[in-house]
C-alpha cells in the first residue's frame, strides 16, 4: 500500500521531475515557436535571449502563406496521411486477425515475415518502387506516395493489431458464431469493436509516420502543388547556403499541430492501445 | 454460415475496391505529368527566390514556342546529389539534371553534350577555363555536362573589426588570418569564432580546405591524374589548418552546415567567411546591423604566392542517357546560356556567365564578344543595381576569375575527384588533423589512401587518367 506522501516528498519525489521532463519536452517546440516569431534583424542578434521575443512578428507566418504553397502543402500530407493510414490499417487488420486468432500452418512463420518486411530499410526499397511508380506512370502524383507508404505502415500496423487481438477473449467470438454469427458478422460486430484503442494507437502511429515520411515524398513528388509539408517545406525554404530560419520554423511548428491535436484528443484509448496485454496473464 | 473462404474473398474485394478509389482519386485530382513532348527540369532551389520566378516561367515559355510542355522541379541544394542518385538506379525521372559541384561522378550515365558546346562556342566564343575544366572530361573526351554559370568565391570580412587591428582592407594571405585571430578575440571578445572557415562535412568546408590546400602547393591529383596528395606541401596544409584552429576557431566550425558561416557572419560572431554574395544579400535584404561592415576580398595567397579559390558554385547540367528527350534538352541548355544576361541580374550577381561572350554587346563580332561580355560584367559589380553601399562593393567580383579556378585544380574535375569531393575525404583529413585526433601526417595517409581507393576504382572503368606517377 502507498502510504501517504508529505509535501516535501511530493515536491522532490513528484513535481520537480515532473517540471524537469515538462522542460525537456517542450523545449524544442518553444524554441521552435519563439524563433518563428522573431523578425530576421532579432534572428540575427547574437545577443538576443533565443527564448524570448522582444518585438513578436507574424511576418514569416505571412510570408510562409503569400510566398510558398503552404497550404496547398498541409492539404496534400493530410489527404496523403488520413488514406495511407486507412488502406494500412484496412490492410493490417486482414493480415493481423488470421493471424491471432486463426490456426492455420505456418501462422507464426507468416507473423515474423511480417516484422522482418518492416526491418527492410526504405534506402532499399526505393529503388524497385521507383520503378514500379514509374511503370504505373504515376510519378509525380500524390497516388504515388498514398500507395507506398502503406508497404511501411501495414507490417508494422498488423504487428501493433496481432498483439492487441490476441488479448480479446477467443470466447467472446465462439459465443457470437455459435449464436449464428458469420466469421465476418463476429469480427466487425463483437472483436473489432473491443479493439478501438488498438486501431487507435496503430492508426495514429500510422499517421505520424505518413505524415512526417520524407525519402519517397522527396524521389515521388517533384511539383511544388503536389508536395507534402517534409520535402516541401525543405525544398523551397532551404535555398542554397541560405536557410529561411523563420518561415522553416513557423512551418515546423504549424505542421507539427495536427498530430499534437490528435494526441491530445485520443492519449486516453492510445495507451490503453499500448499497454494492451500487459497485465495479462 | 459463411466459410473461411468465402470470408477471405470478401475482405480482399473489399480492401482492393478502398484501395482502388483511394488511389484513383487523387490521381485524376492531380496533374497529368505523363503527356508526350514535355521537358522535365530538375534544379535547385536558387539562393535567391527572384531567380526561380524568373527561370521558371522563362523555361515554361521556350517550351511553349516550340509546342512542348517544360516543367521545372525545385529541390533543396543538398537534395540534389541523392536525388539524381536515386534517378540513375530508377532510370526515369527527369531529362535535364543540374549539378551545383562536380557533375563529373555520373559521367557513365550521362550523355556527351560536346556539340551543344560547339554550337555555344560557334556563338559566343570560349568558356571560361574553370567552368571547361569542371565539365569536360579529356580522358574520356567527354563533354559530360553544360555550365551556364559560376559563383565566385570571394572573402568576406568584417572592416570595423579588421580596422581596429590594423587592417582595413582584411587579410590578404593565409598568415594574415592566424596573425588576426588572438588580436580579433581582444578588440571584439563577441566574436567567438574569429576566422570562420569550416571544417566539417559541407560544401563550403569543402571548398575551403582544398582553397588552403592549393595555395600551399599541395592537390589531390597533379595535371596528368596522378594522386599527389601524400606530400610536404599537404603536410604544411594541415600544419598551418592546426594552427588557425587553435588560434581563431572552435569546436562549432567542426559540425558547420552550408548556412552555418553566412548565419555566424551576419549575426558578427566571426570576423571572416569564405563565402559567396549569399550571405551579404540576406544581410541587405533584412537590414542586418553587419551590413555597414559587410566587405569583400580577393582569395589569400599562400607561402608559396599561390593565391587561389575553388568556384563557389559551378553550375553543371547533365542530359541522362534515359532521357527521351535529348536534343531538346541540349537545345533548352543552349537558350539557356543565351539569357546569361537575364540570369545574371535575376540571380541578383550572383551568378556569373560561364560564356562572358553571351553577356556581350548584341551585334559585336566574335572575336570581341568575350572582352564585350566581361565589360558588362564590371559594369554590373562597378555599380551594383541592388543597391550596395558603395555601389562598387562588389567590384572585386569583376576581377575575380584569375584567382578562381576550378574543383580537380591542376587536373580537370573527373569522376574520381566528384567521388573524394561528395565523400568529404578531405574535409575530414583536415579536422582530424586540426583537432589531434590524427597527427597531420597520420591524416594525410589516411586520406592519401582513401583518395588512392577512389582513382583506382575509376581508372579500372577508364574513366580517370594517372596512376603511374602516384605518390
Amino acid at each position: 500500500m502507498v502510504g501517504e506522501l508529505t509535501w516535501s516528498r511530493r515536491l522532490v519525489g513528484l513535481w520537480l521531475p515532473l517540471t524537469l521532463l515538462f522542460v525537456f519536452a517542450l523545449f524544442p517546440f518553444a524554441w521552435m515557436a519563439a524563433t518563428s516569431l522573431k523578425a530576421n534583424a532579432e534572428l540575427y542578434d547574437p545577443k538576443a535571449n533565443p527564448l524570448w521575443i522582444r518585438n513578436p512578428s507574424l511576418v514569416h507566418y505571412i510570408d510562409l502563406f503569400k510566398e510558398t504553397n503552404f497550404v496547398t502543402w498541409i492539404g496534400n500530407t493530410m489527404l496523403v496521411a488520413t488514406v495511407s493510414t486507412v488502406i494500412s490499417l484496412a490492410l493490417g487488420v486482414m493480415l493481423a486477425y488470421p493471424l491471432a486468432r486463426m490456426r492455420f500452418p505456418a501462422a507464426g512463420l507468416l507473423a515474423i515475415a511480417v516484422a522482418v518486411t518492416y526491418l527492410v530499410p526504405q534506402t532499399l526499397l526505393f529503388v524497385p518502387m521507383a520503378d514500379l511508380i514509374n511503370r504505373m506512370k504515376l510519378g509525380d502524383t500524390l497516388t504515388a506516395v498514398m500507395l507506398t507508404y502503406p508497404t511501411l505502415l501495414v507490417p508494422f500496423c498488423a504487428w501493433l493489431l496481432i498483439g492487441y487481438f490476441k488479448t480479446v477473449p477467443k470466447e467472446l467470438e465462439e459465443a457470437a458464431l455459435i449464436d449464428g454469427a458469420s466469421r465476418w458478422r463476429a469480427m466487425t460486430r463483437v472483436i473489432l469493436p473491443l479493439c478501438t484503442p488498438g486501431f487507435l494507437s496503430a492508426g495514429i502511429f500510422a499517421f505520424t509516420l505518413a505524415q512526417n515520411e520524407f525519402l519517397y515524398a522527396l524521389l515521388f513528388l517533384n511539383t511544388s502543388t503536389i508536395r507534402t509539408v517534409p520535402v516541401g517545406v525543405t525544398g523551397e525554404l532551404i535555398r542554397g547556403d541560405a536557410f529561411y530560419w523563420g518561415q522553416l520554423m513557423a512551418a515546423a511548428f504549424l505542421g507539427s499541430l495536427p498530430v499534437v491535436l490528435i494526441y491530445s484528443f485520443f492519449v486516453k484509448y492510445y495507451v490503453a492501445g499500448l499497454t494492451a496485454g500487459s497485465v495479462k496473464g | 454460415m459463411q466459410t473461411r473462404r468465402q470470408f477471405v474473398v470478401r475482405g480482399t474485394k473489399l480492401v482492393a475496391i478502398g484501395a482502388a478509389a483511394a488511389a484513383a482519386g487523387p490521381t485524376i485530382l492531380v496533374r497529368d505529368a505523363r503527356a508526350d513532348g514535355q521537358l522535365r527540369i530538375l534544379q535547385w532551389s536558387h539562393f535567391v527566390p527572384a531567380y526561380d520566378k524568373w527561370f521558371d516561367p522563362w523555361a515554361k515559355e521556350w517550351g511553349a514556342k516550340r509546342g512542348v510542355n517544360v516543367t521545372v522541379d525545385h529541390v533543396g541544394f543538398a537534395d540534389v546529389v541523392p536525388r539524381a542518385t536515386a534517378e540513375v538506379a530508377a532510370q526515369s525521372g527527369h531529362d535535364v539534371h543540374m549539378f551545383l559541384g562536380l557533375a563529373s561522378a555520373f559521367e557513365e550515365h550521362v550523355i556527351d553534350l560536346k556539340d551543344a558546346v560547339a554550337t555555344l562556342e560557334k556563338k559566343y566564343g570560349k568558356e571560361v577555363d574553370l567552368a571547361h575544366r569542371s565539365t569536360y572530361n579529356p580522358f574520356t573526351r567527354k563533354q559530360f555536362a553544360l555550365s551556364d554559370m559560376w559563383v565566385p568565391d570571394p572573402g568576406n570580412y568584417h572592416k570595423e573589426v579588421w580596422s581596429k587591428i590594423g587592417m582595413e582592407n582584411g587579410p590578404s594571405t593565409y598568415d594574415d588570418l592566424v596573425k588576426a585571430a588572438p588580436e580579433i578575440k581582444k578588440v571584439a571578445p563577441q566574436m567567438q569564432i574569429p576566422i570562420g572557415v569550416g571544417l566539417s562535412q559541407d560544401i563550403d568546408s569543402n571548398m575551403a580546405v582544398r582553397n588552403i590546400l592549393w595555395c600551399h602547393g599541395g592537390s589531390i591529383q597533379d595535371k596528368d591524374g596522378n594522386v599527389v596528395l601524400n606530400s610536404p606541401e599537404t603536410l604544411r596544409a594541415l600544419e598551418y589548418t592546426k594552427k588557425l584552429y587553435s588560434v581563431g576557431m572552435t569546436q562549432a566550425v567542426l559540425s558547420w552546415n552550408a548556412a552555418s558561416n553566412n548565419q555566424a557572419f551576419n549575426a558578427q560572431e566571426t570576423a571572416y567567411i569564405l563565402n559567396s554574395i549569399s550571405a551579404y544579400r540576406t544581410a541587405q535584404d533584412n537590414k542586418l546591423p553587419v551590413l555597414a561592415n559587410y566587405f569583400f576580398t580577393p582569395a589569400l595567397k599562400g607561402p608559396t604566392g599561390i593565391q587561389l579559390a575553388s568556384e563557389h558554385v559551378m553550375s553543371g547540367y547533365v542530359v541522362w542517357k534515359f532521357s527521351k528527350s535529348q536534343d531538346l534538352a541540349k537545345e533548352f541548355l543552349v537558350a539557356l546560356v543565351d539569357a546569361s544576361r537575364d540570369s545574371m541580374l535575376a540571380s541578383k550577381l550572383y551568378n556569373f556567365p560561364s560564356f562572358y561572350g553571351a553577356a556581350a554587346e548584341p551585334n559585336t563580332p566574335l572575336n570581341k564578344k568575350q572582352e564585350s561580355g566581361a565589360a558588362w560584367i564590371a559594369a554590373q559589380c562597378n555599380k551594383d543595381p541592388f543597391g550596395s553601399t558603395p555601389p562598387d562593393k562588389l567590384a572585386l567580383l569583376a576581377k575575380s576569375l584569375p584567382w578562381s579556378t576550378n574543383l580537380g585544380y591542376p587536373g580537370f574535375a573527373n569522376p574520381a575527384e566528384g567521388e573524394i569531393f561528395d565523400t568529404y575525404v578531405l574535409t575530414d583529413m583536415f579536422a582530424k588533423a586540426s583537432t589531434g585526433a590524427l597527427s597531420p601526417k597520420d591524416a594525410m595517409a589516411e586520406a592519401s589512401t582513401r583518395a588512392k581507393q577512389i582513382f583506382d576504382k575509376w581508372r579500372q572503368k577508364k574513366m580517370v587518367p594517372g596512376g603511374g606517377k602516384d605518390k
